[in-house]
């Protein structure tokens, strides 16, 4: 435990023995000044009183700031593990709709680590230590009434506890995630499917419902806890009551309520225990999350990133674990152009994906001026190698703050070259806020051409020596490819660039082709090998 | 800010039956505290146990009913959203899904403490002080002077509290929800930064450091003045102490008059006091119904009138213009263009020139900021707009897919029984999706449907449904993109031997060359006709 996690826990514990304080210094002052003794005799517990009182309210508040800090300090890790872990996974939720799916789960699930400091440990170690010291403190005065307080505590938490442990069925965080899975698949699916009048909204409905079953039904077991607390307070109180009967009458009255004393840090288990299962289980999920193998890991040496770039494939298979197609020989020197084609779902995409070391061949290699990539840090091999990719991710913020991910040292200037130079000035123009434009959330305040358009502004800004994109012209109008493709292939020789592509208009600018097929080919001319090949 | 949104107690029969529940059970608690309390004998001890034993059965009575209302009432705000989310006369900009995410999940939970907590203690802290102070003019006539007097001046400190207070939560709401769009913002394009080499985790650390100072400041400011609330009344009690003590001195008065109205006077501040520190719960509560109040503001489409059928008339748009609020120009600006039956019409243009947004508009999905569009001389923002896409077919550039096969998805909104197998295969087929197996099936969330797939069978569906005799003007948001050229002739193909007026979005050439009228959208003013 840190020592401001130790602090948050002794200023609960305090907080929570300032409130028994109060309430025993209270029970003694009246049922002393029911005695009617001079003023005097009566001073010190009044101002023991009031000093008890303000000083609970100012110890939960400084156990609030501490605990507050603490957690938010951890979820910090916590989230840069998670980052960790899915850069380690992210060729396997280059998907967009897989990756959407894991984005909510982790993000809910790391939030709830907060919850088990703040909500779940914090309440049982109060109410283990307030107990704890209520039952020394009543031992002095009475031993027996110590033992019924101690035996009714355990009972009462052992029942809390209970509560606590709730089927899988009745997660509130698994139904969260099913809604949240449900809006976002109508979320995108909504207005097409509004328009063909055929959606109801019965299953958001029903999950909606489910939730407040849920919340209801967890608020009843809470309910039902601190009601049983109540019991064991109220037959605790009794029996003291009982045994209490030989002993001075102004300790009676602190005897007595000292189960009182107890309800209140008993009653608040019964809310932790509500929070314990969703606690739990987003705690297993990022664990499972932690510990799944790599998809694609560092060699444990790698080597140097050689100087020079000419990319060279051999006999490579991609896929993710089958192949999907195999074979594929390439030559790339440095500073060509190539094209690939293929079938949709050939595989062309993971290939892109497999170069930029998102993904591991599945047989044969890719070597980078003649050095396997798998012997390289991911990172250098992305410090060469830039990829585009289909539905490249624009993010919801400003158009600077998007061109920054490419080169968080470019100034204005650059970065309005780079947007011009890929065929965003017309637009660029018209933006009210220049360069602080919002692009809405998957870029939605941009057309499909724009948002192509940021992404390849994006690279232009970034070092990279090869270039590989995956349908870069596909939802650019004519002109706007044509000329996008020419200023791509002026980049040449300072840039090699794999496109994929079927576009005849890419196709016809570019000689070399790479024709990706599962069917084999007979064999052609003095290369003598089947499957996908360079065509010169 | 108002604590209590009016627009929630109007609309949520939950919230009024709780409040009136909350009062009751309130008021009894009080009572119960009171006539116990104030026979300070013999068995004092016992009789106060019993008093805080019952109050605390009501206080767990309170929190279970407040949890059961919380619910329901989130439970009628969420499907209020979703009834309006997929409210076919919605018209405009959606939220966004992590927004709508938000609204149906945790967004609303700072209800909770709102309904459950701080609107009974608003309506405590309105009627308890009172009946005590009463109570206390007239059993000790200075004292319930004393109290009358410094609760008001409480009662002023707690709208400084809040004024103060106010601010600071509301830079932390926005903060927060920074953090949390930052967060998953980075997930979401892992790829994409890991293949800029961009290690975000120095960013995570800043921007989780940055929230973390924004939280804990404002709970600092919440704490000082929650203590000084705390203070301020207990000196109060205090000064009602002193003069009580003074005046049993001089036997003014009885000691069971003294004790009861010492043990009465902090009664009339407790309520207030909670409500000081239940005053970021109303912040956060009337945040969150703001929230969806906002999503739930929109415009409507009006129109009710009959249907034209699109099969044999016109669809004419005149002066027609879309403003969207935070741009300089114009989306869309079109100064006639007449769209002829059964003609397939292609719209051309560079990114941005309001393509998609011409489609949205002829759908009903967006009304013109100005202008019209006329369909055998009725205005189409008069029409009723389900009952005229009756009659239309939409392929939108990331179509949505419906759990179930892709048959199901094929003949999505057909009756089942009337739509052959072999129909759907013929549409799969003509529609360039022959690769995809009829009993195919799609996940839930559709994640193993590619965009390219989604809008491939999108075209097959409304293929169908114009084959049908259903729909008679099919809309396509660039159909062939990402076909080769054998596959993007078959669909052209398919089209144009529809039958059906076609309105289709493309920037191919080879699509454009097969439509009978290419339109071309400019930047700037007018539809150029070729």
């Amino acid at each position: 435990m840190s020592g401001r996690l130790f602090l948050g826990r002794v200023l609960g514990v305090s907080a929570q023995l300032s409130g028994a304080g109060l309430l025993l210094t209270s029970a003694w002052l009246i049922v002393r000044a029911a005695e009617q003794p001079p003023v005097m005799f009566l001073m010190v517990a009044i101002v023991g009183v009031r000093f008890f009182g303000v000083a609970r309210t100012a110890l939960r508040y400084a156990e609030r700031l501490v605990t507050h800090d603490v957690a938010l300090r951890r979820v910090v890790d916590v989230r840069v593990r998670a980052l960790e872990a899915v850069e380690q996974q992210a060729g396997r939720v280059a998907d967009a709709g897989r990756r959407g799916d894991l984005v909510r789960r982790v993000v809910a699930d790391v939030d709830a680590v907060q919850d088990r400091l703040l909500r779940v440990r914090g309440p049982w170690i109060v109410a283990i230590a307030t107990t704890v010291t209520v039952v020394i403190a009543v031992g002095l005065i009475l031993p027996a009434a110590a033992v019924v307080l101690l035996l009714g505590s355990i009972a009462a938490m052992a029942v809390v506890r209970l509560t606590g442990s709730v089927s899988a069925d009745d997660s509130l965080t698994a139904a969260r995630a099913e809604l949240a899975t449900e809006v976002s698949n109508e979320a995108v699916a909504a207005p097409d499917l509004i328009v063909a009048s055929a959606i109801s909204g019965e299953k958001l409905i029903s999950k909606v419902d489910r939730i407040a079953a849920l919340e209801r039904r967890a608020a009843w077991r809470a309910g039902s806890a601190q009601g049983f607390v109540l019991v064991c307070t109220a037959v605790a109180t009794g029996l003291i009551a009982m045994l209490a009967g030989d002993l001075d009458a102004v300790m009676v009255g602190v005897v007595v309520l000292a189960p009182l004393a107890l309800a209140e840090p008993l009653e608040a288990l019964a809310d932790a225990e509500r929070f314990r299962p969703d606690v739990e289980s987003a705690e297993q999920r990022l664990q499972a999350l932690f510990d799944a193998a790599p998809v694609m890991g560092d060699p444990a040496e790698p080597a140097p990133l050689p100087e020079a770039w000419d990319l060279e494939i051999d006999n490579l298979a991609v896929g993710w674990t089958d192949p999907l197609v195999s074979g594929i020989d390439a030559s790339v020197p440095a500073g060509s152009a190539i094209v690939v084609t293929g079938r949709s779902g050939v595989g062309k995409s993971t290939l892109a994906l497999t170069l930029a070391r998102f993904l591991q061949p599945l047989a044969g290699q890719v070597r980078l001026g003649g050095v396997d990539l798998a012997t390289m840090a991911k990172a250098d091999v992305r410090s060469r190698i830039g990829l585009l990719s289909q539905d490249e991710v624009v993010f919801d913020t400003t158009v600077r703050e998007n061109l920054r991910v490419a080169d968080p040292e470019a100034d204005d200037a650059q970065m309005e070259q780079a947007l011009i130079d890929a065929g965003l000035g017309p637009w660029f123009v018209t933006a009210k806020k220049g360069l602080d434009t919002m692009v809405g959330e998957h870029g939605s305040a941009l057309s499909g051409g724009e948002r192509q358009r940021l992404a390849i502004a994006r690279l232009l800004l970034a070092g990279h020596r090869i270039w590989v994109l995956d349908e870069p012209t596909e939802h650019l109008d004519d002109p706007t490819s044509e000329q996008l493709l020419a200023d791509l292939l002026a980049l040449r020789p300072r840039i090699s660039l794999i496109i994929i592509s079927h576009d005849p208009r890419v196709l016809g600018r570019i000689d070399h082709h790479l024709h990706l097929s599962t069917e084999p080919l007979a064999p052609l001319g003095g290369l003598g090998r089947g499957g996908p090949r360079l065509v010169p | 800010m108002k604590p209590i949104d009016p627009r929630l107690i109007r609309r949520s029969a939950a919230v009024r039956r709780h409040l009136v529940a909350a009062i009751v059970l309130g008021v009894i608690s009080v009572g119960v505290a009171r006539y116990c309390g104030g026979r300070g004998v013999t068995g004092v001890a016992v009789a106060a146990a019993a008093a805080i034993a019952g109050r605390g059965l009501l206080g767990w009575a309170q929190t279970v009913v407040a949890a059961q209302a919380a619910a329901r009432v989130k439970v009628d705000l969420r499907a209020e959203v979703i009834e309006d989310l997929l409210d076919p006369r919605r018209v405009g900009a959606r939220p966004s899904s992590a927004r709508t995410i938000n609204l149906l999940g945790n967004g609303l939970d700072a209800l909770d403490a709102y309904i459950g907590r701080f609107l009974p203690q608003v309506v405590l802290a309105a009627v308890v002080p009172g009946v005590v102070v009463a109570v206390m003019l007239f059993a000790d006539l200075w004292s319930g002077v004393i109290v009358a007097f410094t609760l008001p001046l409480i009662i002023v400190f707690l709208v400084l509290v809040g004024l103060r207070t106010q601010d600071e939560i509301g830079r932390r709401w926005r903060a927060v929800d920074r953090l949390g769009r930052h967060f998953a913002d980075v997930l979401d394009g892992i790829v994409v930064l890991a293949s800029f080499g961009r290690n975000q985790a120095e960013g995570i650390r800043q921007t989780g450091d940055k929230h973390r100072v924004e939280t804990v400041r404002s709970l600092r400011v919440a704490f000082t003045s929650a203590v000084a609330l705390d203070l301020f009344s207990t000196l109060s009690v205090a000064l009602v102490a002193v003069e009580v003590g003074l005046r049993l001195v001089y036997g003014d008065i009885s000691l069971a008059t003294g004790l009861f109205v010492l043990i009465l006077a902090p009664e009339a501040f407790l309520p207030v006091r909670k409500l000081g520190a239940h005053f970021h719960d109303s912040t956060e509560g009337v945040d969150a119904v703001n929230a969806v109040m906002e999503v739930l503001d929109h415009p409507r489409h009006p129109g009710s009138k009959e249907s034209p059928d699109p099969r044999r008339e016109a669809i004419e748009l005149a002066d027609v213009q879309v403003q969207y609020d935070d741009r300089a120009q114009p989306a869309l600006e079109i100064d006639r263009l007449v769209i002829l039956p059964g003609v397939v019409t292609a719209i051309t243009g560079p990114s941005g020139c309001g393509k998609s947004t011409l489609l949205s508009l002829l759908l009903g999905l967006q009304l013109p900021s100005q202008g019209h569009i006329d369909v055998a001389g009725v205005d189409l923002t008069e029409v009723d707009p389900q009952r005229w896409r009756e009659h239309v077919a939409w392929v939108p550039q990331v179509p949505g897919v419906v759990a179930g096969t892709v048959t199901d998805n094929v003949r999505f909104g057909l009756d089942d029984a009337e739509v052959s197998d072999v129909e759907v295969a013929a549409a799969l087929r003509d529609a360039g999706a022959a690769d995809l197996a009829p009993d195919r099936v799609l996940g839930e969330s559709g994640v193993d449907v590619s965009a390219g797939e989604r809008r491939r069978i999108a075209v097959a569906r409304a293929v169908l449904r114009a084959r049908r005799g259903v729909a008679s003007l099919v809309l396509l948001d660039e159909p062939t993109a990402g076909l080769d050229a054998d596959r993007e002739e078959q669909v052209i193909d398919t089209l144009r031997s529809l039958n059906v007026t076609v309105v289709l979005v493309s920037h191919r050439a080879a699509t454009l060359a097969a439509a009978d009228r290419v339109v071309t959208l400019a930047n700037s003013t007018t539809a150029v006709q070729a």
